[in-house]
């Protein structure tokens, strides 16, 4: 599958209930375990934006700590956004068409995933 | 002792360069129409762009990202698609003022008309672009441009009394005759011929083009914070230099010829030769500057190879921007419209256009996983934020104020 399958695509929980859309996909290096120099990719989850409109400044996918007024705006922008660790993903559907959005299935209700503001310190460490 | 000569020669380059088109017109107009009234807006802006390039030149030597780059990744395609036409509109304004500059400088010299300068002008900047590599071409014309100093022994010449500059420029008084909506457009045009967004373009795309690290942070501070204040200097000499003689003679300045004029009197004809060679190096590097800052942006908005470091054959598409916005401004500046209103025109919609790019690199320069620990310090948040307000205002009261003065008239 291509990223740009995954980036934009709608998001439902198990009962079909549209929950938001991927806004952001975060990786992780690591080692290959048993080779030395080799390292590979690893998809640790998906930031899932709940609104279409708060793109601005990108909110929802990076966190704004300061200055204030901005790390004020962006906790109201991406309030509701949460974090979707990849085994949260129980099925994910390409788009029908080029240009049209594909489809990621959760395994649980959007209030059980935690809220992106919670895991945003783990990223900068 | 060379690392000492190098940062020397980088602010003296800085001083040079900050003076252009937008900043011969904008301080010597209004010294000559409101005196030293609007001195404060001039100081406001030189703060303002020192606060602006230091995070600017920070994000470009630690995380090593340009500033259109981040303005696309924070807002998004589609809404930095609307910000790169807007920016790109305003620096060929830009571009265009400075090629009329170059060529009126040497009308100034020749008595030819510029018009029939503006060929070999646009020749002459595409092929020191074409040809010359980055840092020569920075250097030859920050240092030629600092032949402006002329205007500052001018005004030392000119013997004014100055305690009484210092008290009209605390005191600043909206002049008689003229209407406070045209005091503050004038302003606006003033804060943003100091605080333009090309020169940040150019300046942090211009510290990945020589490769900064993190260990040249010092270096590009001390351009930022001595070589800019400097280059402000120059431009409160231009306006002085015009509230002393211009203001009280109820000259108004409509001409570039009339910018030059008050270096006449305390120093004659070697004065003027000087301001004009000043004029030409000024105008003329910040002809370079804005065409590589039209490359610049559109580049690395779209992702393609950019720079003068690269081969032009491998950067073909960032040189054709480049040659496409020298020819439309050269063509522009063609139709005979008026360079001194082109000018004024390109610092009232960089004032517009300022806030969207000021805004993602404030907001960059705060993130932990791009800056690591180089993060904004509690100063730098704090006048950054002081300035989004100020940039904020002024971005949005410039064009209504541009409607209700008509143009300043």
């Amino acid at each position: 599958m291509r990223l740009a399958d995954l980036i934009g695509a709608r998001v439902v929980d198990p009962a079909g209930r549209e929950v938001g859309h991927v806004s952001d996909v975060r990786l992780v290096e690591e080692r290959v375990p048993g080779e030395d120099a080799a390292t590979r990719l690893r998809v640790d989850g998906l930031v899932v934006a709940v609104r279409r409109r708060s793109r601005l400044l990108a909110y929802d996918h990076r966190p704004v700590r300061a200055p204030l007024p901005l790390a004020f705006l962006a906790r109201r922008a991406a309030a509701r956004a949460r974090w979707a660790p990849w085994h949260t993903v129980a099925g994910h559907l390409p788009p029908a068409a080029v240009g049209e959005r594909g489809t990621v299935r959760l395994d649980r209700a959007a209030a059980d995933l935690p809220l992106l503001g919670d895991v945003h310190e783990r990223w900068t460490r | 002792m060379k690392r000492l000569l190098a940062v020397t020669l980088g602010v003296l380059t800085a001083i040079g360069g900050f003076v252009d088109i937008g900043d011969l017109v904008a301080s010597s107009l209004v010294g000559a129409r409101f005196g030293f009234s609007l001195v404060w807006v001039l100081l406001l802006g030189v703060v303002g762009i020192c606060v602006y390039a230091e995070m600017a030149g920070r994000v470009a030597a630690v995380a090593g990202r340009p500033t259109f780059d981040l303005v696309r990744e924070r807002l998004g395609p589609r809404a930095a698609l609307v910000n790169l036409i807007g920016s790109l509109l305003v620096t060929a304004l830009t571009l265009a003022a400075e090629l009329a500059g170059v060529a009126l400088a040497i009308e100034l010299i020749s008595s030819v008309t510029y018009l029939l300068w503006l060929p070999a002008v646009l020749l002459m900047v595409w092929l020191v672009i074409w040809r010359t590599r980055f840092e020569t071409m920075e250097r030859v014309f920050g240092l030629a441009g600092l032949a402006l100093v002329v205007f500052v022994v001018a005004v030392v010449g000119l013997d004014p009394s100055w305690s009484g500059m210092l008290d009209r420029a605390l005191h600043p008084e909206v002049p008689g005759g003229e209407g406070v909506p045209t005091y503050l457009y004038y302003g606006i045009a003033l804060f943003a011929s100091a605080m333009t967004p090309y020169e940040v373009f150019f300046f942090s795309s211009g510290g990945i083009e020589e490769r900064w690290g993190r260990k040249d942070l010092a270096v590009a501070r001390a351009n930022v914070f001595v070589g800019f204040p400097l280059g402000g200097l120059l431009s409160l000499a231009i306006m002085a230099a015009a509230a002393l003689l211009l203001h009280p003679a109820g000259v108004e300045v409509g001409n570039l010829s009339q910018v030059v004029l008050p270096v006449a009197v305390p120093l004659g004809k070697a004065g003027i030769a000087l301001a004009i060679l000043g004029m030409f190096a000024a105008t003329f590097g910040a002809a370079l500057e804005t065409a590589l800052s039209c490359g610049y942006t559109t580049a690395q908005y779209f992702g393609w190879r950019w720079g003068k470091a690269v081969a032009p054959r491998a950067a073909s598409r960032f040189h054709v921007v480049v040659a496409t916005a020298l020819v439309a401004g050269t063509m522009l500046v063609l139709t005979g419209i008026d360079p001194v209103k082109v000018t004024e025109y390109s610092l009232v919609f960089a004032a517009v256009a300022l806030p969207l790019t000021y805004l993602p690199i404030l907001v960059v320069a705060n993130d932990p996983e791009y800056m690591g620990r180089a993060v904004n310090g509690r100063l730098a948040n704090t006048m950054g934020v002081l300035y989004l307000a100020v940039v904020l205002v002024a971005a949005t009261a410039a064009v209504p104020l541009m409607i209700a003065t008509k143009a300043g008239q």
